[in-house]
């Protein structure tokens, strides 16, 4: 089961990946209402997406008292149910990470569903800072980099 | 209107009685001026008094808008213009245009413009979050720098959820080359727009927007930018661009600024190689909204005077001026002083062409200890220089002469010194228009031209002929809506020469029907023809319809980008600019360059004056650059035609 992998030091802050979210999802160019959100610090130079982590042990999910937020079993994303969601937001506090957030228009609360296993925004981030990879993949880059500083070379 | 792609609405703020009211976006007028700089110019047109020659007037109207196609998905649409109907650097009409995240913002906020007039009775900010628009008290934050009004500023509102735009102390002065800072690092340089900023009393926009921009066809909008996306990224240009930048460009530039100041010959350029800044200083790869190529870079300084300083920016229009021109060859030095003006909200090509030009008089003797207050202008002390730009931005000492621009410094320094004022001028390197052009054009004959003819400085995104010089390209021509048979014959003709004068009229019809296009798409050049990017009016067009919903070809784009034109000249004349003002001066033509790569090399006035009325006529101008009632007609400015009939400006 594939994971959406972040690597902030690459994101240059283009937030094309949120406007590629709230078209697929709303037909709108809108990053208030993306499932991710890129936060720029301009001073620092620094760009730091902000992405649902699909938990295995899920906050969100956990407080959501009419269990609107489910597994989907093909992607393993937690996704929410809008016929059952209230509209509490309980889950946007309580996920750790401020992945939820709530619609400035339309559902109650926003959540990433990964497009269903085809994730738009890292169709659309150029650098790599979004990649959708099997999990060992996640760590090998960094291994590696790790390893050929062992030995001496260039990271 | 409410449609897709525009966001339907314009602000307009006048600042002396406070009012704020919305209008709405008429169709007829989104589809004739597209939006960007279409919109400011014909926002500006309207509610201009051309009589009024006080550019710190009240009545001076300012106008920021963002692209039509800015907040959209459409590759390297986050271009936003800021506009003046006088500017006081030029004299008149003047739009310059920046990257950043500010023009998304806005339109996400919803509006497709903001017309600025009045005056404000003391400092205010403008915070918009989306229909919440409010002038707020900015007392505080008078007299502050950018980054520290941006870090006061940071107690009011979110500012990571927040663009902006701020003037430093330079604004506040109303000093020559000052800007409003946007996003901290990125300029409209040129035209000192940031001193009507100034005189507004209006310190900062800040603008925060959720409601978002629909488009018409997203299926189709997300073709037509994985095409563009492929294109592109295929490109040799294209990972060049995202790992140096324009910073590449300062080697190869070094012989064409030699000119300016004689010692320049034996500049050590290898001290400003791009291999050096990537190595000692890039801590990181940053883009302005809707961005894949990221050609923009954070950097670091880890050792020296400077040590833990960084920022962001420094192109190669910003290194050539403040560094070797200034006969500055650390590179550390100069990106401090980088921020330094983006932080005192100056034009880093007016600063630098300011201290050049102190320093090439100070060398000649013009300019001496007595007339700067002690300060010694040796070329190459950074430290005098690092002075002189505070003094500018602070009006003080000789900064306080410098401040109103190198020509009226010049003339200041002739009367005070009993001095014969054509000795002093002719070391500034400017066009008749008086902006200073930071390089010496005579060797590429459309470069030339461009920069004598147009309103902006050395500005690549206003216009540029090299795309169609150098560029033994039929694809590349039609790509800036070159005609095919046309195309055809250009891609093997001497059009491509950049060391020949003839057809650069052509050339630059439509490189500047094209570049007017994308401005006010909000479309960055780098995407385009000039980077040697492959996205061309056609591409521009199907990005366009899928957005807006609006099927359009790119000759009808073409048309828009002509009337835009058309619009532009005809405020000029407005404002009393004549085809005299299409010169360099004198001193520019008939005398060859004497050193350098390009010895020999010289610019003859015939040709210049042939090509001249060459563009006039593709323009449908009579030989003096008025237009006619019958080619205003056809562009839908008839209202354009009466106003310049009633001031007898129409060719007869
Ligand atoms: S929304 Fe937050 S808590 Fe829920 S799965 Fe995503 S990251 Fe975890
Ligand atoms: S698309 Fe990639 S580089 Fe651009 S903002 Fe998103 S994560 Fe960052």
């Amino acid at each position: 089961m594939k994971i959406l992998a972040v690597d902030h030091t690459r994101c240059t802050g283009c937030r094309l990946c949120e406007i590629a979210c709230s078209l697929h999802h709303d037909g709108v160019a809108n990053p208030a209402a993306a499932r991710l959100a890129i936060v720029r610090w301009e001073e620092e130079g620094l760009h730091v997406p902000a992405v649902c982590q699909q938990c295995d042990v899920a906050m969100c999910e956990l407080v959501c008292q009419p269990h609107a937020i489910r597994r989907n079993p093909a992607t393993a994303a937690l996704v929410v149910n809008y016929e059952l969601c209230i509209g509490c937001r309980m889950c946007v506090i309580g996920c750790p990470y401020g992945a939820m957030s709530v619609h400035p228009l339309g559902r109650p609360v926003l959540k990433c569903n990964l497009c269903d296993g085809e994730p738009r925004c890292v169709q659309f981030c150029e650098t790599g800072a979004l990649q959708y990879l099997e999990p060992q993949a996640v760590s090998f880059a960094k291994r590696s980099a790790t390893a050929r500083k062992l030995i001496g070379g260039e990271s | 209107m409410r449609s897709c792609g525009w966001a339907g609405t314009i602000l307009r703020v006048d600042l002396s009685s406070g009012a704020i009211e919305r209008q709405p976006l008429e169709a007829g007028f989104a589809r004739a001026f597209l939006g960007g700089q279409g919109f400011a110019e014909k926002l500006i047109f309207d509610a201009c008094d051309f009589s009024e020659r006080d550019p710190f007037s009240a009545k001076n109207v300012l106008c920021v808008a963002p692209g039509a196609l800015s907040g959209t998905l459409t590759p390297g649409s986050g271009r936003l213009t800021v506009a003046v109907g006088l500017s006081p650097s030029l004299g008149g009409y003047l739009d310059a245009n920046a990257g950043g995240g500010f023009a998304s913002e806005l339109k996400w906020a919803n509006y497709d413009a903001i017309v600025i007039t009045g005056q404000a009775p003391h400092p205010v900010y403008l915070r918009i979050a989306d229909d919440q628009v409010e002038l707020r008290d900015a007392r505080q934050l008078w007299g502050k720098r950018v980054r520290e009004c941006d870090h006061l500023l940071q107690h009011e509102v979110a500012l990571t959820q927040y663009a902006r735009l701020i003037i430093g102390p330079a604004g506040e002065n109303r000093v020559h080359g000052s800007m409003p800072t946007c996003d901290l690092f990125r300029a409209p340089s040129a035209g000192s727009t940031g001193a009507v900023f100034g005189a507004k009393n209006l310190k900062a926009i800040v603008v925060k927007g959720t409601r978002g921009v629909p488009v018409a066809r997203p299926a189709e909008a997300f073709a037509a930018f994985r095409a563009v996306y492929e294109k592109n990224r295929a490109e040799a240009r294209f990972k060049r661009f995202g790992e140096q930048g324009t910073k590449w460009l300062v080697e190869l530039s070094g012989t064409l600024t030699c000119q300016y100041n004689m010692q320049v010959r034996d500049f050590p350029y290898e001290h400003l190689s791009i291999e050096r800044f990537r190595k000692e200083f890039a801590s990181g790869s940053k883009a302005c909204h809707a961005c894949f190529q990221h050609c923009d870079h954070h950097w670091q300084i880890n050792s020296g005077d400077f040590s833990g300083e960084q920022g962001s920016g420094g192109e190669a229009g910003t290194i050539i001026p403040l560094g070797p021109m200034c006969g500055v060859s650390d590179y550390a030095t100069i990106l401090h002083l980088t921020n330094l003006v983006n932080d005192l909200g100056l034009d880093s090509i007016t600063a630098g062409c300011a201290v050049a030009t102190a320093m090439h008089w100070w060398q000649e003797g013009l300019l001496t200890a007595a007339d700067t207050g002690g300060l010694r202008l040796e070329w190459g002390d950074a430290q005098a220089e690092e002075q002189l730009i505070l003094q500018i931005a602070e009006r003080r000492g000789f900064g306080a002469v410098l401040a109103e621009g190198t020509f009226a410094a010049a003339g200041e320094l002739a009367r005070r010194r009993g001095l014969e004022l054509a000795r002093l001028t002719s070391l500034i390197r400017s066009n008749k228009k008086r902006r200073e052009v930071p390089a010496d054009f005579r060797p590429l004959k459309g470069m030339a031209f461009s920069r004598a003819l147009d309103i902006r400085e050395c500005d690549v995104l206003n216009t540029d002929t090299l795309m169609a010089e150098g560029n033994v390209d039929y694809e590349r021509y039609r790509h800036i809506g070159v005609p095919e048979p046309v195309a055809r014959q250009w891609a093997d003709s001497y059009i491509c020469n950049p060391m020949v004068f003839d057809d650069k009229s052509l050339a630059k019809f439509y490189s500047d029907n094209h570049l007017s296009v994308c401005n006010s798409l909000g479309i960055c050049q780098r995407f385009t023809t000039w980077a040697q990017m492959r996205m061309g009016l056609e591409d521009i067009a199907r990005c366009f319809s899928a957005v807006t919903g609006i099927d359009v070809t790119w000759e009808d784009l073409h048309q828009a980008g002509d009337r835009i034109r058309q619009l532009e000249q005809a405020m000029q004349l407005l404002h009393g600019f004549r085809k005299a003002d299409d010169y360099f001066p004198d001193a520019y033509y008939n005398s060859p360059v004497t050193q350098g790569r390009f010895e020999g090399a010289e610019l003859d006035r015939g040709e210049y004056t042939t090509e001249l009325e060459n563009l006039y006529r593709l323009r449908g101008w009579d030989k003096d650059g008025r237009p006619t009632a019958a080619h205003l007609h056809q562009a839908g400015l008839d209202d354009v035609a009466a106003k310049l009939r009633a001031v007898e400006l129409l060719a007869p």
